[in-house]
């Protein structure tokens, strides 16, 4: 009996345990006006949550990569993480994770980088 | 060069004390006595106290070279400075990644070399060596790619740094760790990581010598131990974050702290189902399972925190060891899981002969399920802590799992959890009759449900949190019941009445904190007095501390309180560090302790309020006046300071040419001082043509690549009014937090509780037999003596 409640256990918890992670574990995909405004709200101090912004690269410079996102506004991307498995060259389409900093430059400050 | 030498030498030490120890144990398998200094025990013996003794002497060294600020050594020259107080100095050893696997494998051998003549006396030196040999091994390996005693020109060769560039002075310690509590917690957390290298130790001990039941008692006061010490030093951690740390509250769910939550879990579920073997020779298997896992979760935790995998999901900081490092670390939990899987699987048959299948009215039926219901929140916190490792396996973005994660699957496991403790305390061994349950079932539950229903009269807490106050009240009224009968016959049995009762003190205090305690963001303005959440809160004044020190600016912000009839005044502390270089405050909270509440305030930013509308404004840009929309002014460009020239006092003076409606141009200075990287201005006021606002030049922020991006900050005012001066303000996060004490006084109250049962079972493994007086496997269902012993004890 002890083991039927251990497999049933097993069984309903793995599923709900999956299903929660995707829930609280998905960064939200937002536009870089949503990113500053979601930074916007977030204490002096704190960190912002870290979101998901789909770009798409104009140019490259030393310091800063400059992109679109899908409203089509510009902005600046600092990227501080490791090297992606591909180069950011215009007209790339990446996907940033990261945030922008409150209390600073309007700038989004990514730590990872992925093909959409 | 010698610390170097000695932590290779230790490593070397610690090979060659596995290899003696495995000679050893493979003699007594061919049939030499167990223990007889025929098989070659007193080599190992002697290397494990010559490791011992040689990681006090590395930990010496090291302490004695930081004390000596020898910052020709990386690893000093990177966490001290000459500024420490000597207690932080000597906390400086184990604060970075090289000196805390020094203090954990130093810990280790402690335990490994107090336990020989325990494991002596029950036939278990030969295996309990081999397997502290084995650990010890991979320990000192990183030890060897993690060297604490590597030379500065050696790290920065690259660079070009040779031996005679010696930095003046190191980088110093995080000022976030300035503090007590880092004298106290990483030691005792440490000290519990180490102990739970001992049940695995002699669970394996158990495989080897195929003597399955015995284990469990010479291993229980150990595992008790272990489970006391990291359950009080992740409590001590929780402290230290609400104390000092000001993240408002004790727990966060952070990768670093469910790293020791995790061990503990499984560790907590092992001992009671090491209870139940004990009493039931059931649960065999489990037991070895059990005790395998608690110290793969160590491990696992430790690589998830040590090795750089996690990245920047945590509020913590991960150093990444480097490649070496990282691959040792996982060899190592690979290897331990692998030689706890194998094992388990070859003594599979033989544990297998005494199946148990537990009533379901009986007391060890409830434990497994108990334990069952630990693993489980085990296993969602390493499902939770382990998320960002598995997108990254699954090339999808890695961020931390929000809290809720946590709190949602808690909310269901935390009072199945206390209930079932308390039912398990309501069942007798074997067979409760039903009378006798339901009996002690109504009584329980006639006091704990009213009890749960006065939550109601502060106001009114969510459902999940009077599910979990029912459950806590319920564990409560049983553990008391109960204890205090087994408490008249026997105190020295009361350990775990003692520890549960703790546990439901604990559950209290964080419904009490969780349900009734409200956060308030407030700005404080010095001298006006601002009410919120029934207290009065007054900003009366700012002071320098520690002034002493250079390197830092730091300031505590005194507040009044006044709640109730009664005053108190409430200090929170702010301060700039040259740690990073000034740029971003650290905080500490202020609290004025209760044992009903605590009155917390954490502060966010300090400053001056703002009557003079600061606008930033970037070069080229135009700005209507905060004071009139009609007037507008255009940044033209900035004047330097060769252009300006010095002011009287000789201080650097900068201007701005600004542009007006009517086009013309015309400039304002502004006068700075500079300390350090720091700038601070003092603006000479003008007013703008035609107009009655005054404006000056606050702040500048050059760009140096870009100039055409620098930016002014532009102050203003109206000038046909006087001058004041802008009053002090500081913004807090203010919160009434009812009831915490009972975190604090619950993990305190359990750790007593294990105390009471180390020192019982301590002498219960005294009146264990030796190995010689016990028939051996392969039946698993040997009775041995010590289960003959009288042992009235209900646990």
């Amino acid at each position: 009996m002890l083991r039927t409640f251990i497999i049933v256990l097993i069984v309903v918890l793995v599923p709900l345990g999956i299903y929660l992670a995707v829930q609280y574990g998905t960064p939200a995909e937002l536009t870089f006006a949503e990113a500053v405004s979601k930074a916007a709200t977030t204490a002096e101090g704190d960190m912002a949550p870290k979101v998901v912004v789909i770009a798409t690269v104009t140019r490259v410079e030393p310091d800063t990569i400059f992109c679109l996102d899908k409203e089509q506004k510009e902005f600046p991307v600092s990227y501080t993480g490791a090297i992606p498995g591909f180069a950011f060259e215009p007209n790339t389409s990446v996907k940033f994770v990261g945030h922008v900093h409150a209390g600073t430059v309007q700038l989004f400050h990514a730590t990872q980088a992925y093909k959409p | 060069m010698i610390g170097q030498l000695l932590i290779h030498a230790l490593f070397g030490t610690a090979v060659a004390l596995t290899l003696t120890a495995f000679l050893a144990m493979r003699r007594e398998q061919k049939g030499m006595p167990l223990g007889s200094p025929g098989t070659g025990l007193p080599i190992p013996r002697m290397l494990m106290t010559a490791l011992t003794l040689g990681l006090i002497a590395a930990v010496s060294l090291l302490v004695a070279l930081i004390i000596q600020h020898r910052f020709d050594y990386t690893y000093i020259w990177n966490y001290s400075s000459r500024e420490l107080p000597l207690h932080l100095l000597i906390a400086t050893f184990y604060s970075g990644q090289e000196g805390s696997f020094l203090l954990w494998t130093l810990l280790v051998a402690v335990f490994g070399t107090a336990l020989m003549s325990y494991s002596r006396r029950h036939l278990y030196e030969a295996p309990t060596l081999f397997f502290f040999g084995l650990i010890l091994t991979f320990l000192t390996l990183l030890l060897v790619a993690k060297n604490p005693f590597a030379y500065y020109y050696e790290s920065f060769a690259a660079q070009g740094i040779t031996a005679v560039d010696v930095p003046p002075n190191g980088k110093g310690l995080n000022p976030l760790l300035h503090n007590g509590w880092i004298t106290i917690h990483p030691p005792i957390l440490f000290t519990g990581f180490a102990a739970m290298s001992v049940s695995f130790v002699f669970a394996m001990a158990g495989l080897v010598r195929r003597d399955y039941h015995r284990w469990i008692t010479i291993a229980l006061p150990w595992t008790l131990l272990a489970t006391a010490v990291l359950g009080f030093g992740i409590m001590l951690g929780g402290f230290w974050a609400y104390e000092t740390l000001g993240w408002g509250g004790f727990w966060g769910w952070d990768p670093v702290e469910n790293s020791s939550l995790i061990p503990w879990l499984v560790t907590v579920a092992l001992v009671h189902t090491m209870m139940v073997q004990k009493r039931t020779h059931g649960l065999v298997k489990t037991n070895m399972v059990l005790a395998v896992t608690a110290f793969i979760m160590v491990l696992y935790s430790t690589f998830l925190t040590r090795s750089g995998i996690l990245g920047d999901t945590s509020v913590h900081s991960f150093v990444d060891p480097g490649k070496f490092a990282f691959w040792i670390l996982l060899l190592f939990m690979l290897t331990f899981a692998t030689i706890g899987a194998v094992m388990i699987l070859m003594r599979r048959s033989d544990m297998n002969i005494n199946k148990e299948n537990f009533k379901p009215d009986s007391r060890e039926f409830l434990l497994g399920i108990g334990a069952s219901l630990i693993m489980a929140s085990a296993l969602m916190v390493t499902l939770g802590t382990s998320w960002p490792v598995i997108m990254e396996l699954l090339a999808q973005p890695k961020i931390a799992l929000a809290t809720d994660f946590y709190n949602k699957l808690h909310i269901i496991l935390v009072p199945a959890i206390l209930v079932v403790n308390a039912l398990s305390l309501i069942m007798q061994w074997r067979h409760t009759p039903r009378a006798l349950f339901i009996r002690r079932v109504r009584n329980a539950a006639l006091i704990s449900i009213p009890l749960a229903a006065l939550l109601f009269i502060p106001g009114t807490p969510t459902a999940w949190a009077l599910v979990l106050a029912a459950a806590a009240f319920f564990g409560l009224v049983v553990n008391m019941m109960m204890g205090w009968t087994i408490m008249r016959r026997s105190p020295s049995m009361a350990g775990a009445y003692v520890s549960h009762t703790g546990i439901a003190l604990l559950m209290f205090g964080i419904i009490a904190t969780a349900s009734y305690s409200e956060q308030h963001h407030v700005v404080l303005t010095q001298g006006v007095p601002v009410t919120v959440d029934g207290s009065t809160l007054t900003y009366v004044n700012s002071e320098q501390v520690e002034r002493h020190f250079g390197d830092r600016e730091k300031y505590k912000f005194h507040i009044k309180v006044e709640r109730g009839g009664s005053e108190a005044t409430i200090s929170p502390v702010m301060y700039w560090s040259d740690y990073n270089q000034r740029q971003s405050p650290f905080m500490e909270p202020g609290i004025r302790w209760g044992v009903a509440n605590d009155l917390y305030i954490a502060p966010n930013s300090a400053g001056t309020e703002d009557i003079f509308h600061a606008t930033t404004v970037q070069r080229s840009g135009t700005i209507a006046t905060p004071l009139d929309s009609t007037t507008h002014i255009t940044l033209v460009r900035f004047t330097m300071p060769m252009e300006e020239g010095p002011a009287a006092d000789g201080r650097m003076r900068m201007g701005a040419i600004l542009m007006a409606n009517d086009s013309t141009e015309f400039k304002i200075v502004t006068q700075i001082s500079q300390a350090g990287a720091n700038m601070s201005f003092e603006p000479i006021w003008d007013t703008i043509p035609g107009t009655t606002v005054g404006i000056g030049l606050s702040n500048i922020q050059r760009n140096n690549a870009d100039p055409t991006k620098s930016t002014g900050e532009f102050i203003f005012r109206d000038v046909t009014k006087p001058l004041t001066t802008p009053r002090e303000q500081i913004t807090v996060d203010f919160s009434i937090k009812p009831w915490i004490s009972l975190v604090w006084f619950g993990v305190i109250t359990m750790v007593l509780g294990f105390v009471f049962s180390i020192v019982r079972h301590t002498r219960l493994a005294k009146q264990q037999p030796a190995l010689s007086e016990v028939q051996l496997a392969p039946s698993a269902d040997i009775k041995t003596v010590e289960h003959k012993v009288t042992d009235s004890n209900p646990q």
